[in-house]
């Protein structure tokens, strides 16, 4: 490089000398330091044109908050779903329009309402993070599926249906002054939010809410409609068919949810339940030899990323032997 | 996920894809779109027609592995062409006038008036707003985000040369507006080279 006969501007618009100066590396820093001692008749120079980038770098234009940024967004779903029909043929636009008045009257109200919103499945074994329009992020786990209302944020209110298990991430939203409620409708009952982190179960017969951070509200689907008001730490299981209600408070509810990371946090966990927790997740059946062994606990923190992995960790926490063939797992007590 | 991945979902549909396409480039292309035009309706309707004409046409659109340039060279089409946009930053004929402008008079004797830190600091982050507008966009769009000179080129739909000349242009009067510093600005490197 000539750079000896460079003047600031022309250091200022190179390259190389711009992504020393916005994004150093240690291999540009050693060359522009290095090329400085050779020239230290140019350090002026390099200084005049490094203000020079840096100031070239700033912007101090306009942001959008995040009442712009959702308004934008709320005006693209409502054209995009508004799609232009063209029909030059009048009498064809009729039929379609008397096509399409016969069917909504012929499905009513079941139409409308399956026809609405988006869902989003994983499969055994997969989980998914689905960002929802508001900047919310939901963490799904194995065969769960979430369905999301297809007017979003268009009422006063975000809504999602579960089935499986999940961790929300609920933003906070506020329309003309006002918290938007964000509401999951389970089963069993619906977890009203503002904005907050909490886990959402609902395999084996009973919804099981978590609550991470933050205030939810709980509505039983029942005729009693109770109402409870969890705190962090709390956890609720209910159950509709059953009529249970169950609350505890966990002194760290962490555990509940370390799945989202890929991995099970197990405290005294009886093997029996983690059998449970393997068909849920991968899909597969899972035989105990003996009941015995379907007592023995397990203590720490097993990997989930693929069942392999935590089969092999099962085997080196506890005396067992696995094994795995197609679709079945059988778990067989090993002498030592 | 990278951009040819989030773009290829999207193009399939996927819905997730879309709104994260749309979360990740908001903010600039909002920042972008003031750079264009004073008109906050515009800048806002414009982004608005672009996220719902992608859309619309996803299945058309070809490959991509810089979402943020294609979405840039969109959104500026549609704000320049725009029938009712006045206001543009880029149109040719205005930018002799503002070039006139360049260091006007109270520009000069700002600098010699400020002489405390804050009042160096507050001239400097004007010193930018001085440039004409069509050097500003350019200025913005090298060193704020970061494009190359061949993707300036597409996106401001004029030659490489004169995206060369522009910035060379641009960088001469920073330099101008700058030297009155050195001496100040100096005393940092020199201390870190030479001890």
């Amino acid at each position: 490089m000539h750079y000896e006969s460079f003047e600031p501007e022309d250091f200022a618009t190179d390259a190389f000398f711009c992504s020393w100066v916005l994004h150093p590396t240690p291999e540009a820093e050693l060359f522009w330091l290095d090329w400085l001692r050779n020239n230290p008749s140019k350090t002026r120079d390099i200084e005049l044109a490094r203000q020079m980038v840096l100031l070239a770098s700033s912007d101090e234009g306009a942001m959008p908050g995040s009442e712009t940024i959702e308004r934008i967004w709320q005006g693209i779903e409502d054209g995009k779903s508004r799609k232009t029909v063209m029909f030059g043929n009048r009498v064809l636009w009729l039929k379609v329009a008397a096509a399409v008045i016969l069917l909504l009257v012929a499905f009513g109200g079941y139409f409308y309402r399956q026809s609405q919103g988006h869902i989003y499945h994983t499969a055994f074994g997969e989980s998914r993070r689905v960002l929802l329009p508001d900047g919310s992020l939901v963490t799904l786990n194995a065969n769960s599926s979430l369905r999301v209302a297809d007017r979003w944020g268009r009422r006063t209110e975000r809504e999602v249906w579960l089935e499986g298990e999940a961790f929300f991430s609920v933003s906070k939203l506020k329309k003309a002054g006002h918290a938007v409620k964000f509401t999951v409708h389970t089963h069993d009952l619906n977890v009203e939010v503002r904005g907050t982190e909490f886990n959402v179960n609902t395999r084996q017969d009973q919804t099981r809410v978590v609550l991470s951070e933050g205030l939810v509200h709980l509505q039983l689907n029942d005729r009693s409609a109770k109402e409870i008001q969890m705190k962090p730490g709390d956890l609720v299981d209910f159950s509709r068919n059953r009529q249970q209600l169950r609350m505890r408070h966990l002194p760290d509810a962490s555990p509940m949810y370390s799945w989202k990371n890929n991995r099970w946090t197990l405290n005294d966990a009886s093997l029996a339940e983690i059998a449970v927790l393997i068909r849920e997740t991968y899909g597969v059946t899972v035989n105990i030899e003996t009941d015995s062994l379907k007592k023995q606990t397990v203590n720490g923190v097993v990997p989930t990323d693929n069942m392999g992995d935590l089969l092999s960790a099962l085997e080196s926490i506890l005396p067992i032997t696995i094994t795995h063939e197609e679709q079945r797992v059988t778990i067989r007590g090993r002498p030592n | 996920m990278n951009d040819s991945d989030l773009w290829r979902s999207f193009r399939s549909g996927d819905e997730t894809a879309f709104s994260m396409l749309y979360k990740s480039h908001i903010e600039v292309l909002y920042r972008y779109g003031h750079k264009l035009t004073t008109d906050t309706q515009l800048v806002e309707d414009s982004i608005q027609d672009m996220f719902i004409e992608l859309w619309n046409s996803r299945k058309r659109l070809s490959d991509t592995d810089s979402i943020k340039y294609y979405l840039f060279r969109v959104l500026r089409r549609k704000i320049t062409q725009h029938p009712l946009n006045r206001n543009v930053a880029g149109a040719g004929a205005e930018i002799s006038a503002f070039e006139h402008r360049l260091f006007s008079a109270s520009t000069e004797s700002e600098l010699i008036d400020t002489e405390n830190e804050l009042g160096r600091s507050r001239a400097l982050g004007r010193a930018l707003t001085q440039l004409p507008p069509r050097q500003q966009e350019v200025v913005n769009l090298r060193y704020y985000h970061e494009f190359n000179h061949q993707q300036i080129a597409e996106i401001m739909n004029i030659s490489l040369q004169s995206v060369h000349n522009t910035l060379q242009k641009s960088m001469k009067g920073l330099r101008e507006l700058l030297s009155g510093y050195s001496e100040i600005i100096l005393t940092a490197l020199t201390f870190l080279i030479f001890h």
